[in-house]
């Protein structure tokens, strides 16, 4: 094949223009975005949990745009999976928050009377939000402290995979295929989900060795590398050292005390490891250490984001204009989405007035800049996303700035939530990006013009399946909505006046001083790895040491060219293992 | 001096992380009388199970699994009371009644029913209480905490903060050291960008010979990807690796001007290579072209800020 590259465009035979941002990216996406939405609204009422649309658009993108258009380009592809993932965002922040609402209205005539409108505005707010503080922090997560995203990079694989040869292909399929049989073992009951070592040993439950089967774990952890190691640090420091420290301390109830017999050493244990230790201790002291690490990050790098927010300026003014969008569309988006916030908190409620409607739209604004940070960073260099546990501190200060009003709490938690969901989920796509070569502005223009459309498909849904009333809930074993009925449970809690406040506020000096270490994101780290049991930490560092260890045989190039395609497609090869999986056991009941 | 900021580290940590968890004398309290309550439960629970595994006469009230256990009636328009520990007490005692009194009982299951009964007796007043308890005031857990724990708390945490100054201090003296020079040894990054710059600017004149002598094919793209994949591997990649010790010789402000139009180079590059597999020759050009301009303009800014900082 042969190209007359300098004929102008006007003269026969001249190249069309390279496709980046059009119209079937757009569409397809759009469509598959939409059918991801109200698919993964029900998985998650049905399970607890949503999944990544990312991979799947990219796949269902590929086999569309290249496969039946034959005209797809590696970058037209990464628009299509960015506005699909871009519109299924709605789907986890709907789903985890709004059902909270229905739930908490069962028993409550003042609650069960909410409108619609405001929680459509304040999800609206939330997406666009999500997307503006980005803007910003691209360049620092990227550019400057390069994060690894290893979704992110696990995306970008798959797109470059038509032009990375057969040797990386076959890796890539290999990854795959060795990730798939394991899940679908895990699915049939052959292998167990973790292998307790630790009680294979004789180790007490407090005190775990367990590793979660699960090759996505492994698979970031590979790609993060030594950077990971702060993640397993924080583990141990949870499971080796506070827990075993407390409990021989004696700072946790006694057999004795609680009347425990040998029948129920077991339940003891369990009780001491999970309740006390896990629920009691160890989560709220790592949502602490996240938030402090996190203001601590933000301090830190203030410098550079400063720096960010003058190179937009000055690129948006320059010949040609910028690579990404303008600090104008930063600055109005924030102060759009900010008056939407308030006219949502407005809206919710009789008893919310300008005043108080002014202070939660502004503490939420900063609540989800933070929290989006903190899930940006933390999906960044571990591919998890704290995205529950900020949505509930969110649900929490709204409760308090709200004077207790249940209502005007979680329609704004729903835009916390959203708008984390969009943050992490940008990142990982303009991440996707720039190893590809795409264009910020246009990844970032295509999720603004379509971040909307997963809002009214996820809100459809749920009101679809709530029905005339007990459609999903703590009482529905069909559709329990777990993380819903755990919102409506802590926000009962919250009514009576519980919340941790000592551990917020320990776990948050832990965090601002780590991050005065010259490690990046320290404090985030060891917040998150304490927020989650050790299987999934202890799996990820395997990943990680199993880097070091590569690296150090093998050098860099290996790294690249073996290495990133085996791990991607154990990533990939899991995410389409899991949605299969779910997909099966809803046809099948 | 690392391992002393990383001792201090480790040792800081572990001091505040562990009294950072202590819970406070009301919120054990609180646990033990929601742990007795839950274990109680499941020594009820047990006995259940171990009840409807034998029993010789099977009665829906039993609630055991299968039963079919009737709805509870639907809760009325009238607000309920309060409710009390007397209350609630009674309800469990007169719940537990139901079951001692349930007929039908043999040989085969008696041990069994009675141990059920048992257990639920003893269950009935821990049940009671915990339904009862109130949480613990949020700032009444924190003062309380920190009178428990505060002190050794505060301990891990200027030990932290220690480890902290330290470990910034080698880094930035590690960052300002001397290059080596030597094979393997670290290089200056001014070297390395003028090296990049030089290298691409070369693919650039390059890949524009090539389209003004003759029509690019096939298999010249292919040439120029392999070219593009050794740019990235060999030139860009060593860059990145090195970040850190650049930042800390020109501070984050300095290494954010600087590092924006080298990281622009290196994603035009990436597109050039995406281009080349989609074989848009215009578009790899154009982006080969537009990293040599960035690349300049990052040695330009490089300059002056190394200019500023001396």
């Amino acid at each position: 094949m042969r190209f007359a590259v300098n004929s102008p465009p006007e003269q026969p035979g001249a190249q069309a223009p390279y496709r980046e941002l059009t119209f079937a990216a757009v569409s397809i996406g759009v469509v598959i975005g939409a059918v991801m939405t109200a698919a993964f609204v029900y998985v998650a009422l049905k399970l607890g949990f949503s999944l990544g649309g990312s991979t799947v658009a990219a796949i269902l993108g590929f086999a569309v745009l290249r496969g039946v258009l034959r005209k797809g380009s590696i970058i037209e592809n990464n628009i299509n999976q960015t506005v699909a993932s871009g519109v299924n965002n709605a789907s986890a922040g709907i789903a985890f928050t709004l059902p909270a609402l229905f739930i908490l209205g069962q028993n409550d005539p003042t609650i069960a009377n909410f409108e619609v409108l405001p929680i459509l505005l304040s999800a609206l707010g939330g997406s666009f939000l999500g997307i503006v503080f980005i803007i910003p922090l691209r360049k620092q997560m990227i550019e400057l402290e390069r994060l690894r995203f290893p979704s992110g990079i696990a995306v970008a694989t798959l797109l470059k995979s038509p032009g990375a040869g057969a040797r990386q292909a076959k890796l890539l399929g290999g990854g795959f295929l060795i990730a798939t049989l394991f899940h679908v073992s895990l699915e049939r009951g052959i292998i167990p989900a973790d292998l307790d070592i630790g009680g294979l040993i004789g180790l007490p439950q407090y005190a775990p060795i367990a590793i979660g089967v699960s090759f996505a774990s492994i698979g970031a952890g590979l790609l993060s590398g030594k950077g990971g190691l702060p993640f397993v640090f924080g583990g141990i420091l949870g499971w080796w050292v506070i827990m075993p420290a407390a409990v021989s301390m004696g700072w946790v109830p006694s057999a004795e005390e609680l009347g425990v017999t040998a029948a129920l050493a077991g339940e003891y244990e369990s009780f001491i490891t999970w309740d006390v230790g896990y629920f009691g201790m160890l989560r709220p002291l790592g949502i602490g250490i996240l938030i402090g690490g996190a203001l601590s990050g933000v301090i830190a790098s203030f410098p550079a984001i400063r720096a960010a927010l003058k190179g937009l300026s000055a690129a948006s003014k320059s010949e040609g204009g910028s690579d990404e969008m303008s600090s104008t569309v930063l600055y109005a988006g924030i102060v759009l989405s900010y008056l939407v916030l308030f006219a949502a908190a407005l809206l919710s409620s009789d008893e919310i007035g300008i005043g108080r409607g002014l202070l939660i739209a502004g503490v939420g604004t900063i609540w989800l800049a933070l929290a989006g940070l903190i899930v940006a960073q933390a999906s960044g260099m571990t591919d998890i996303s704290p995205i529950s546990g900020m949505s509930l501190i969110g649900v929490t200060l709204m409760f308090f700035l709200s004077g207790g009003n249940v209502v005007a709490s979680i329609v704004l938690g729903v835009a916390v939530s959203i708008g984390i969901g969009q943050c992490a989920d940008m990142m990982s796509d303009l991440k996707a990006g720039h190893l590809i070569g795409a264009m910020p502005k246009k990844q970032q223009i295509a999720q603004f013009a379509v971040a909307w459309v997963g809002v009214p498909v996820a809100i459809g849904v749920l009101y679809l399946l709530w029905g005339d009333g007990g459609g999903f809930g703590p009482d529905n074993p069909e559709l329990s909505a777990p993380q819903g009925s755990a919102l409506a449970a802590i926000i009962e809690s919250l009514r009576e006046g519980a919340a941790p406040l000592d551990k917020y506020v320990g776990g948050g000096g832990i965090g601002l001083a780590l991050g005065l270490f010259p490690i990046g994101g320290l404090g985030v780290l060891v917040g998150l790895a304490m927020y989650l049991p050790f299987s999934i930490t202890l799996t990820y560092g395997l990943g990680c040491a199993g880097n070091m260890v590569l690296q150090k045989k093998f050098g860099d190039r290996w790294l690249g060219n073996t290495l990133v395609p085996v791990a991607a497609g154990f990533i990939i090869g899991e995410a389409l293992t899991s949605l299969t999986a779910v997909v099966v056991r809803l046809a099948t009941g | 001096m690392k391992h002393i900021a990383l001792l201090l580290l480790l040792v800081g940590v572990s001091l505040c992380a562990s009294f950072g968890a202590r819970l406070s004398p009301e919120m054990n309290a609180s646990m033990v009388i929601k742990g007795k309550a839950k274990l109680l439960g499941l020594t009820t629970a047990k006995a259940k199970e171990a009840f409807c595994a034998v029993r010789e006469v099977k009665i829906a009230a039993d609630g055991c699994k299968g039963d079919e256990v009737p709805k509870p009636a639907p809760k009325g328009d009238v607000a309920e009371a309060e409710p009390t520990f007397g209350r609630l007490l009674a309800e469990k005692n007169a719940a537990v009644a139901v079951i001692q009194e349930r007929g039908g009982i043999g040989d085969k299951d008696r041990a069994q029913h009675q141990a059920w009964v048992a257990a639920a007796l003893a269950e009935a007043s821990p049940a009671a209480r915990s339904q009862l308890l109130k949480p613990v005031d949020p700032s009444l857990r924190l003062s309380s905490w920190f009178d428990l724990a505060g002190v050794l708390f505060l301990v891990g945490v200027v030990l932290i903060v220690t480890g902290a100054l330290i470990a910034r201090k080698v880094v930035k003296a590690e960052a300002m050291a001397e290059p080596s020079g030597e094979e393997g040894g670290a290089r200056d990054f001014g070297e390395l960008l003028i090296e990049l710059s030089e290298a691409v600017e070369a693919l650039a004149g390059q890949m524009g010979q090539m389209a003004a002598i003759e029509v690019v094919t096939v298999a010249d793209m292919e040439r120029i990807k392999v070219q593009v994949e050794a740019l990235q591997v060999d030139s860009f990649e060593r860059i990145v690796a090195s970040r850190n010790r650049i930042q800390a010789r020109l501070g984050i402000g300095g290494f954010a001007e600087v590092f924006g139009p080298f990281s622009a180079a290196e994603r035009r590059i990436n597109r050039s290579w995406s281009a080349l597999v989609d074989q848009h020759w215009p578009e790899a050009f154009a982006s080969v072209t537009k990293a040599a301009l960035d690349l300049k303009t990052c040695q330009d800014t490089f300059e002056r800020v190394s200019a500023k900082r001396a």
